[in-house]
């Protein structure tokens, strides 16, 4: 198995989807002769020629629609958003016509939006932001989070597959980060769209998580192991459909529930996984229901600012600390 | 009989399409059919049986039939994503009558079981994707289903119509450009009715020639007069097959008028001159249909009323199904959030 970065998973992953369905192929600003202004779509274009990997005009709305209608019509398109950020300028079609289409007339809309998401990496407000929140509380709509290289191949190659609109979330951040021999080529990794990772196996206290904050948690549970303190790490991987049975399971087992991400805090996901681990599991619940995420302010650009908004691994470590104290 | 060049104003040449004494007879029965199903559902909608509003396409049928019949019916045929005013357009493209009816209603027959009403209509059965109401919004769609014919070499369009005041929406813009780039065999019928909602088009665009925007993307452009059917037919056929052809996109200007409000429940005599709208009555598409056939094609009367009766049997028929139908368990409203398969 060749060790990949995240971003050479995603192209990997883009690779082995065209070679095994013909249906399918990439659009966005870029994407073709270039391969992206990440290197996502790289040696696309060259392999499977201009018709799927097709270099767009800059109209995101566009882009979306163009994929929708695609899709509709029995392709598979990766449509790519050249930073998640971006997305705003689509979500009138992605909510309004991919989300509701099957609802309405038992259409499918088989089609993947690739958004390169998050901060660290120096974008200031408009090439930083995350954006699965704006989606997850839309009906319709399947929202993937990769934290780690095998799970962005393996969740990739599954959103392509899916009969549904996918929103999937790629974090910028770990794209030269994160590292992992992955299992390509035909009979390549799979990841299920709905089933949560244990990242770590723990006794005292659940933290649970998604994206760029998994590697950070799962520093800070190195550091708590070390003082005596087991933490468990869930990665919830997909946040539409939520795997709520292995969230609950964690919470139950450990009675202390800390979620975090890195997107805002107000409206973000964090506050319907509280929600749900509130409601559901309270009676084993030995501790408030804690979250770790970003300030509610956009994502400046200068690192000393933007260390402010972003949820650090000292702000894990020092939350978790006060909860195991409990 | 070739129709009458005089019909097709402004722009580039057209080939001239002929429009035989069968197809004359299948636009003007299409037109009937679609003002009798509006005349019986505004009746439906004043007797309290329609939920929502009512939405017509009154004095627009010419441009609804005669955009649809140039295209192929079926699953495998074109794609048509036809606007809120073109009930006709559907009805030409395959949707039975009672199932629009049980659309209205909201009863199981219904085209969305329910779940949308008025003229989103659609099912993959007919090729019809389900419009939403957001202006502009299937255009970019349109565009994706004529380039997935494109990629699978397949010798298929996508069409799409909409209003006048759609062409203000950045989906317009952004759905023409990438067309015309890509060159996909798309084609957009805006039709011109002056009105959007209670705003007129002067409000709306300084180019109020719809057809010189397609310009601006490189598209060719045509601009007809709406209200005859024929022209707009034979304008229709020859973007089409030029789509088919490998021609790329093509833009159809159909000006027209909006004989009404912009649904039923709207006061338009608040707004709209009386007196622009007794012009526009003169040249009802259905009467100017009725005077060809009649006058220049010597087609008898008892033929014209031979498709008017059983335009009145089929309505009688098609109201009579829908409401025996019955509405949808309440249970379906839980179902379909996400799919299960793609074809």
């Amino acid at each position: 198995m060749p060790e990949l970065t995240y971003l050479e998973a995603i192209n990997a992953a883009l690779h082995d989807e065209m070679e095994a369905d013909t249906r399918v192929f990439c659009l966005g600003e870029d994407v073709g002769r270039q391969g992206g202004a990440f290197g996502a779509t790289k040696g696309v274009q060259q392999k499977y020629g201009e018709l799927r990997s097709i270099d767009t005009p800059v109209a995101e709305a566009g882009i979306a629609g163009v994929a929708i209608g695609a899709a509709m019509a029995g392709q598979r398109p990766v449509a790519e958003m050249q930073f998640g950020d971006f997305v705003s300028i689509a979500f009138d079609q992605i909510v309004t016509c991919a989300a509701k289409m099957h609802y309405r007339i038992g259409w499918a809309v088989p089609m993947v939006v690739r958004c390169p998401n998050g901060g660290g990496v120096g974008g200031g407000p408009y090439h930083s932001e995350n954006v699965e929140a704006w989606f997850h509380h839309h009906a319709g709509l399947k929202i993937v989070c990769p934290a780690t290289a095998d799970d962005a191949y393996g969740l990739l190659r599954a959103s392509i597959q899916d009969p549904n609109p996918v929103v999937f979330c790629e974090h910028k951040f770990l794209y030269r980060r994160e590292k992992a021999d992955v299992a390509t080529g035909p009979d390549g990794r799979i990841t299920p769209i709905g089933k949560a990772r244990v990242a770590r196996q723990g006794t005292d206290l659940s933290i649970i998580t998604y994206a760029s904050t998994v590697r950070l948690s799962m520093a800070v549970a190195d550091v708590l192991e070390a003082e005596g303190t087991s933490v468990e790490v869930v990665d919830l991987r997909t946040l539409v459909p939520l795997d709520r049975e292995t969230v609950l399971e964690s919470v139950r087992k450990t009675g202390k529930a800390m979620i975090v991400h890195e997107d805002n805090l107000t409206g973000g996901f964090g506050a319907e996984v509280a929600a749900i681990v509130a409601q559901e599991a309270f009676e084993h619940l030995d501790a408030p229901v804690t979250r770790v995420a970003a300030i509610d302010m956009p994502i400046p650009f200068t690192p000393v600012l933007e260390r402010e908004y972003l949820p650090t691994e000292d702000d894990i470590l020092r939350a978790a600390r006060e909860l195991a104290a409990y | 009989m070739t129709s009458p060049a005089r019909k097709i104003s402004a722009v580039p040449d057209l080939p001239s399409v002929e429009v035989s004494d069968d197809v004359a007879l299948d636009l003007y029965y299409w037109m009937t059919l679609t003002r009798a199903v509006e005349e019986r559902a505004l009746n439906l909608y004043r007797q309290g049986k329609l939920p929502g509003s009512y939405y017509t396409g009154r004095g627009q049928e010419a441009i609804a039939v005669g955009i649809a019949l140039p295209l192929e019916r079926g699953e495998d045929g074109d794609w048509l994503s036809p606007w809120i005013r073109d009930l006709g357009s559907y009805l030409v493209h395959g949707v039975p009558v009672w199932r629009i009816f049980a659309q209205f209603m909201g009863k199981a027959g219904s085209t969305t079981r329910g779940k949308d009403g008025n003229l989103h209509i659609g099912g993959r059965e007919w090729n019809i994707p389900c419009q939403v109401s957001h202006m502009a919004d299937m255009i970019p769609l349109t565009v994706g289903a004529a380039l997935a014919y494109k990629q699978r070499g397949e010798e298929r369009v996508a069409l799409t119509s909409f209003g006048d005041a759609a062409t203000s929406r950045g989906d317009f813009h952004e759905g023409l450009n990438i067309a015309a780039v890509l060159e996909v065999p798309a084609v957009f019928v805006a039709e011109n009715n002056g009105w959007g909602y209670s705003t007129p088009i002067s409000k709306q665009t300084k180019v109020t020639d719809l057809h010189k925007k397609a310009a601006a993307y490189g598209i060719p452009a045509v601009s007809v007069d709406g209200n005859d059917v024929f022209a707009v037919y034979a304008a229709m056929k020859a973007s089409v097959d030029a789509a088919r052809a490998g021609g790329g996109p093509q833009f159809v200007e159909c000006k027209t008028y909006r004989m009404g409000g912009h649904a039923a429940h709207d006061k338009y005599e608040s707004y709209m001159p009386m007196e622009v709208l007794a012009e526009w009555s003169d040249k009802d598409p259905i009467k100017r249909a009725e005077a060809i056939l009649l006058e220049e094609r010597e087609i008898t009367e008892a033929r014209l009323e031979s498709i008017r009766e059983r335009v009145r049997d089929e309505v009688r028929a098609a109201v009579e199904q829908s409401e025996e139908d019955g509405y949808p368990d309440p249970s379906e409203a839980h179902e379909g959030v996400f799919a299960d398969s793609a074809p």
